[in-house]
């Protein structure tokens, strides 16, 4: 149990970060 | 009776204020060449391009409204509304903190200055490192919240869109809108839920990413090796000009 939590856990993370990287590529611009 | 004068009000983002199509943020030749003032020429209308760099929708929104209850004359003025919605997934967060007066230095070539934008941070997923501690604690917990709920921003805009489309019939003002950037998913049955709520004839290609300025121009291969942040230069503008009017006859917006 506490071993597939963990691993949703990590799944999760690995989502955010792979949707993160692609938000950031659509819309790319900065201001100062 | 004297005659009013005719105005089309542009809004929006970078895009909308032709940013970078010279290689600078803001200037008045690029408001100049951009496809709201392109419009209003095609019209014969005074041009008032208000937009900000950087704005949100809810920002685009804030800002019109403010025009409207500053500047807005109806015995002198004859006011058509261009509003290009941005990205769905900026966000602007209220600040606390005393603050320069940013936008008056970014925004110099604007026709007239919401002044208000100074109370907000300004987030999107590109600019998303703060300038200051404080800046940057809210801009974390922005991306977090951000890219966990990217539907929730989707339907914040459709809110917007019906708020200012309620907005301008209250006052019997005429407008069109359109996209700039990604604004909403297909079939996502929270916002397909929402669109009967939305008069699309005055609303070119809603649902469209593709037929959105800049991701339009961009796909047809259009460079500008001027801009640092990807936004076009001059003929995409006069190209999505031709698109709105060709819109705006067909919707009879104006």
């Amino acid at each position: 149990m506490f071993l597939k939590r963990w691993w949703n856990k990590i799944k999760r993370e690995i989502q955010y970060r792979k949707r993160l990287k692609e938000l950031r590529k659509r819309d790319p611009f900065i201001y100062k | 009776m004297s005659k009013k004068d005719k105005i089309l009000l542009i809004a929006g983002c970078s895009h909308a204020a032709g940013s970078e199509m010279n290689g600078s943020t803001d200037s008045v030749y690029n408001r100049s060449n951009s496809f709201g003032n392109h419009l209003a020429r095609k019209y014969g209308m005074v041009p008032l391009n208000i937009a900000q760099h950087g704005l949100c929708n809810q920002g685009i929104a804030r800002v019109i409204m403010n025009w409207f209850h500053y500047q807005y004359n109806p015995e002198i003025q004859d006011v058509h509304v261009l509003v290009p919605f941005t990205e769905s997934i900026r966000i602007e967060l209220p600040r606390m903190d005393e603050k320069e007066d940013a936008i008056s230095i970014t925004t110099r070539s604007a026709s007239w200055l919401d002044r208000t934008s100074n109370d907000y941070y300004k987030f999107s997923m590109g600019n998303h490192k703060g300038k200051t501690d404080e800046e940057d604690e809210v801009f974390q917990s922005a991306t977090k919240f951000i890219v966990k709920n990217e539907i929730y921003m989707e339907i914040q805009s459709a809110y917007t869109v019906i708020l200012l489309q309620h907005f301008f019939q209250s006052k019997n003002i005429k407008y069109v809108m359109c996209n700039t950037m990604h604004m909403f998913t297909s079939y996502v049955k929270q916002i397909e839920n929402l669109l009967p709520l939305i008069d699309q004839t005055k609303y070119r290609h809603m649902m469209h990413e593709g037929e959105a300025f800049y991701p339009k121009y961009k796909n047809l291969g259009y460079d500008n090796p001027k801009a640092k942040y990807w936004h076009h230069n001059e003929e995409p503008h006069r190209l999505f000009a031709d698109d709105l009017y060709q819109f705006i006859e067909e919707n009879k917006c104006f």
